[in-house]
């Protein structure tokens, strides 16, 4: 089914993106320099490439489908 | 932890959840409201927290510790502490006439419409500077002080209006035309520091 597929693709974005926000997390622990550049040089860049690939999964399957993951499920083809 | 900082962890820990949630169980993204579940947590949820974050971090890095956290920045620390009354830091920190836990930040930032994110920025890059670049052996102002970081406060102030010292020089500290600095000369003064007698210096390994 179309949105399993789809889900399988937002496995990869989810996981950057929980990994970036545990690192910014742990950041937010210390208040010098070294927690701001690991926020803003790991975490941050973490998060922002897990949200692209989530932008670039969701382009592709409306590419794909033209109306998002549900759409061979509810009008299947034929 | 500062609230703020709370509200994020929970808030970051709650996203975390949610897209577990969304990525594992594919079901829930069916149809329109399914995507804008899965936005909302891929996408908004995650770079909001990021935002205010880094915001967060921006607001820590005001601080007299953070400034102080490095190094090359320990006589500038010590130059709060020393006993001259001459000595414009001191005499600002000693008195708390600028916040004591952010008494850097309170004149090295320019007070005009862009200065708190230009002071920012410039922390940004010292910071990037003590770990990645050359650090100076000449740290400097940017531009000369400007009369205006000191009139934000002092002026209308019954002290400075009132001084015979200032006498008819007013219009000319408020212009800029005469310096203030051109009288009060002695900043950090950190040549000097080791002749320097101090007034309760901080402990040891104390910003």
């Amino acid at each position: 089914m179309r949105h399993d597929v789809f889900g399988r693709r937002l496995l990869w974005p989810g996981m950057i993106i929980i990994a970036g926000l545990a690192v910014e997390v742990l950041s937010f622990y210390g208040t010098g320099p070294r927690s701001f550049l690991t926020f803003l040089l790991v975490g941050s860049v973490l998060v922002v490439a897990g949200v692209a690939g989530f932008v670039g999964s969701v382009v592709s399957e409306v590419a794909r489908g033209g109306a998002g993951p549900s759409a061979s499920a509810d009008h299947p083809p034929g | 932890m500062d609230p703020m900082t709370q509200v994020l962890t929970v808030a970051a820990i709650a996203t975390a959840v949610l897209i577990a949630a969304v990525i594992f169980r594919v079901g829930s993204l069916r149809g329109r409201a399914g995507m804008i579940l899965a936005f909302v947590a891929l996408a908004a949820l995650p770079l909001s927290i990021t935002g205010l974050g880094t915001w967060t971090h921006l607001e820590h890095a005001k601080s007299r510790a953070f400034c102080l956290s490095c190094h090359e920045m320990t006589p500038y620390g010590k130059s709060l502490h020393v006993d001259d009354p001459s000595a414009l830091p001191a005499a600002h920190f000693q008195n708390h006439r600028v916040p004591s836990d952010r008494a850097c930040y309170a004149c090295h930032t320019t007070y005009t419409m862009y200065g708190d994110l230009d002071a920012k920025l410039k922390g940004i890059k010292h910071v990037w500077v003590h770990y990645f670049g050359e650090i100076p052996s000449q740290i400097a102002l940017y531009e000369p002080y400007q009369n205006r970081e000191c009139m934000y406060c002092h002026a209308g102030a019954r002290s400075f209006e009132e001084s015979e010292m200032h006498g008819d020089l007013h219009l000319d500290l408020a212009s800029g035309e005469t310096s203030c600095l051109d009288c009060h000369d002695v900043a950090h003064a950190v040549a000097e520091l080791d002749a320097a007698s101090f007034w309760r210096p901080p402990p040891v390994g104390a910003p």
